[in-house]
């Protein structure tokens, strides 16, 4: 084997036992790796009937056949379990250190299942693992435990840690690899916390990896290289981080303000947007293993009510999901909101739109002070936020900690009043700060019929309809019209083959939007040695999007399921989407049809499944 | 009588905000959206929308006098 090291440590907490599992050879490339070889293994051997949260329910972190790659962007790896926010399959991507140091330490990836009699963690060196106490973790926000851990396995062990919200089991809690990079959708975190695991910590390793074609492969990066460096979004995130065109955004509509509700905000666009995080508060730029884009944040904030100390900036999701959902221009206040949603350890998208939702419903009398445990919910107030909101969710604490502990969908539901209409989700989990009433018509049919519920990145669809990329090599090359419907659905077929593909090779897809679609591939089979076509790799990535649907239906996903909220197709109130209606059944219709989807399960019709070897 | 020159405000959004910045041009009578794009070239890897006065303009659209005009830079979000 090349690249991959063909072993995946397995750990069950129940009885603390270890053992290696080696997959067969041929699914590597079958499912490529990362999120399609974790949704395999996933699909094979988890209990369907396991609640998310149950001891017994699977927890996976899978490497890319990337991982370890001296090349930007492919420091990344995925995650898949049964999610505790949505009750359907789960996965999240995460960059950062951890997965090349995973790779070096001899894995492709981890299975757990089981529950710690008490608290734990997962210490991996070279060839092996052991179930150390994590006592002296248990209940640190995560910024104090990532500092404890640096004391105890040296200041270049990489971690994967969790805050009091996941063990809380707040559903939307998520994952901090070295208090930066975020397994961040579908509460991965409060999974870990119900396993009374607090923490994986890796201690350094040294580069050792070979590769199918050593020689090729370096040429090949050396070559693309450059052209990363120097192309314009390189520049811009480098300059001013993914938050750096917020403000672009807002003027086509696509920033969702207030709920939902509004679509453009002078103010806030100024305020708000990366240059301006840039201008007064970036100490330095921070990025992932090997990564030349360089695209994360380290801010400091002085002389503010909202100080903070050097570390972590916000990204655009953090920024639009606490500052404009909830009506703030504070620039301050939400870089503050974002530092504490990390700490404690809460995914900012799912918790600034719940809490959005909640500021509606307050204004709306539908959560009064009764529920709100005397809490004013009041629009662009992050003191309260901050103060008292995001603490009381992260604790489950009260009436409001415990309704918003949920996620938006299960909090609406609870209130009733119809307030699930103003919701902004698909299946559960909430949708990301891309609004397609103003940002693209094929974004809804994207967060419909994504896999793990409203989800910009696990398919293509975001870039290829901003333009971001063009593979004429496989058919892509045509600018699309945002605000129609026009060959949306063709473009989600190959969108969803690029996003499985893109997710489970583990390209970063900031870095990789410079590659063509035939460099993706030379990079895939010069590490691995796959020997992908452009046909078979395409088919892969198909493949690994249809069985993804597949354990959703197993969960009992159909195809009424595949639906947006009453919020996100009424016609946008301003800006160049005011008034247009998104057509998104008839989207729907004809990406089913292209898909060969069966109407009513929402799942492909047996002969696509045999003949991409699902049955 | 010849038509007199159009007065028009040109300003950067997004990350062209510091490129471009904001300035008032005079332009020929007659002038079009892509007159402007061929004064501010960007990017060839980047496309751009052009905004008059906040609503979407295409390349024919014609400009009159006092014309606010916003280059905006598409570019994937986070
Ligand atoms: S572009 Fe940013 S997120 Fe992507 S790998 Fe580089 S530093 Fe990490």
């Amino acid at each position: 084997m090349h690249a991959n090291t063909g072993k995946i440590l397995r750990i069950n907490l129940d009885d603390n036992s270890i053992s290696v599992f080696s997959p067969d050879e041929e699914l590597y490339k079958k499912y490529i790796g990362g999120s399609g070889l974790a949704a395999k293994l996933f699909y094979d051997m988890a209990d369907f009937n396991c609640p998310a949260l149950d001891p017994q329910a699977m927890l996976i972190f899978m490497n890319g056949p990337l991982a370890g790659v001296k090349f930007s962007g492919t420091s990344r790896m995925s995650a898949a379990g049964r999610s505790p926010l949505t009750n359907i399959f789960a996965e999240s991507s995460c960059g950062g250190h951890f997965p090349p140091q995973l790779r070096y330490a001899g894995f492709d990836g981890i299975i757990i299942t089981g529950k710690a009699a008490k608290p734990s963690l997962i210490h991996i060196t070279r060839g092996k693992a052991e179930i150390v106490d994590a006592g002296w973790l248990w209940g640190t926000p995560i910024s104090t435990a990532n500092e404890k851990i640096k004391t105890k396995f040296g200041t270049q062990s990489k971690s994967l840690v969790i805050g009091p919200a996941g063990e809380h089991l707040v559903s939307f809690a998520c994952i901090l690899s070295n208090a930066h990079h975020a397994f961040g959708r579908c509460g991965f975190g409060a999974i870990m916390g119900s396993k009374n695991l607090k923490a994986i910590v890796i201690d350094h390793q040294n580069f050792n990896q070979s590769y199918y074609d050593s020689a090729k492969l370096h040429t090949l990066t050396n070559e693309i290289t450059p052209r990363i460096k120097e192309h314009i979004f390189t520049q811009v995130l480098n300059d001013f981080g993914s938050a750096g065109n917020l403000e672009g955004h807002m003027y086509t509509g696509d920033v969702p303000i207030k709920n939902w509700s509004e679509n453009f905000n002078e103010e806030m666009a100024e305020n708000l947007t990366g240059s301006t995080i840039s201008e007064r508060y970036l100490t330095r730029k921070a990025s992932c293993a090997h990564c030349v884009v360089a695209c994360k944040r380290i801010i400091r904030i002085e002389d503010s009510p909202f100080a903070i100390s050097e570390g972590p900036g916000p990204e655009y999701e953090t920024v639009a999901a606490l500052g404009c959902m909830l009506n703030s221009s504070d620039l301050a206040a939400v870089c503050k909101a974002g530092r504490v949603c990390n700490d404690l350890g809460m995914d900012s998208i799912s918790a600034g739109a719940t809490i959005a939702w909640a500021m509606e419903a307050f204004e709306k009398g539908h959560l009064t002070l009764h529920e709100t445990d005397g809490i004013a919910l009041e629009w662009g107030d992050l003191c309260t936020v901050i103060e008292k909101v995001l603490p009381a969710i992260a604790a489950r604490k009260g009436n409001l900690g415990m309704l918003l502990s949920h996620g938006s969908k299960k909090a609406a539901e609870h209130i009733g009043n119809n307030s699930i209409s103003y919701t902004a989700q698909s299946k559960g989990l909430e949708a990301p700060m891309h609004d397609p009433r103003g940002g693209g018509h094929g974004h809804a049919l994207a967060y419909a019929v994504s896999p793990r519920g409203a989800c910009h990145v696990s398919t293509a669809m975001h870039f290829m309809e901003t333009g971001a990329c063009n593979y004429p090599e496989i058919g892509f090359e045509f600018d699309l019209e945002a605000l129609t419907d026009e060959k949306k659905p063709e473009t989600m077929v190959l969108a969803a083959s690029i996003g499985s593909i893109e997710n489970s090779a583990c390209f970063c897809q900031y870095a990789d939007r410079p590659l063509s679609f035939n460099e993706m591939l030379e990079l895939v089979n010069l590490s691995s040695g796959y020997g992908h076509t452009l046909d078979s790799f395409i088919e892969a990535g198909l493949r690994i999007f249809h069985l993804k649907r597949l354990i959703n239906h197993r969960y009992g996903t159909v195809r009424a399921d595949d639906a947006l909220t009453e919020r996100m197709l009424e016609p946008a109130r301003e800006g160049d989407g005011a008034g247009i209606l998104i057509n998104f059944e008839s989207m729907l219709n004809k990406f089913y049809s292209l898909m060969n989807f069966d109407d009513q399960k929402g799942i492909a019709k047996e002969e696509t499944l045999r003949k991409l070897d699902l049955l | 009588m010849r038509n007199p020159s159009i007065s028009i405000t040109i300003e950067g959004a997004g990350f062209l905000r510091k490129k471009i910045g904001t300035r008032t041009i005079v332009m020929p009578p007659g002038s079009r959206v892509s007159d402007i794009k061929k004064q501010f070239p960007v990017d060839t890897d980047l496309r751009v929308i052009v905004f008059v006065n906040r609503k979407k303009a295409s390349d024919s659209h014609a400009l009159h006098n006092g014309d606010l005009i916003s280059i905006v830079p598409i570019f994937f979000g986070g």
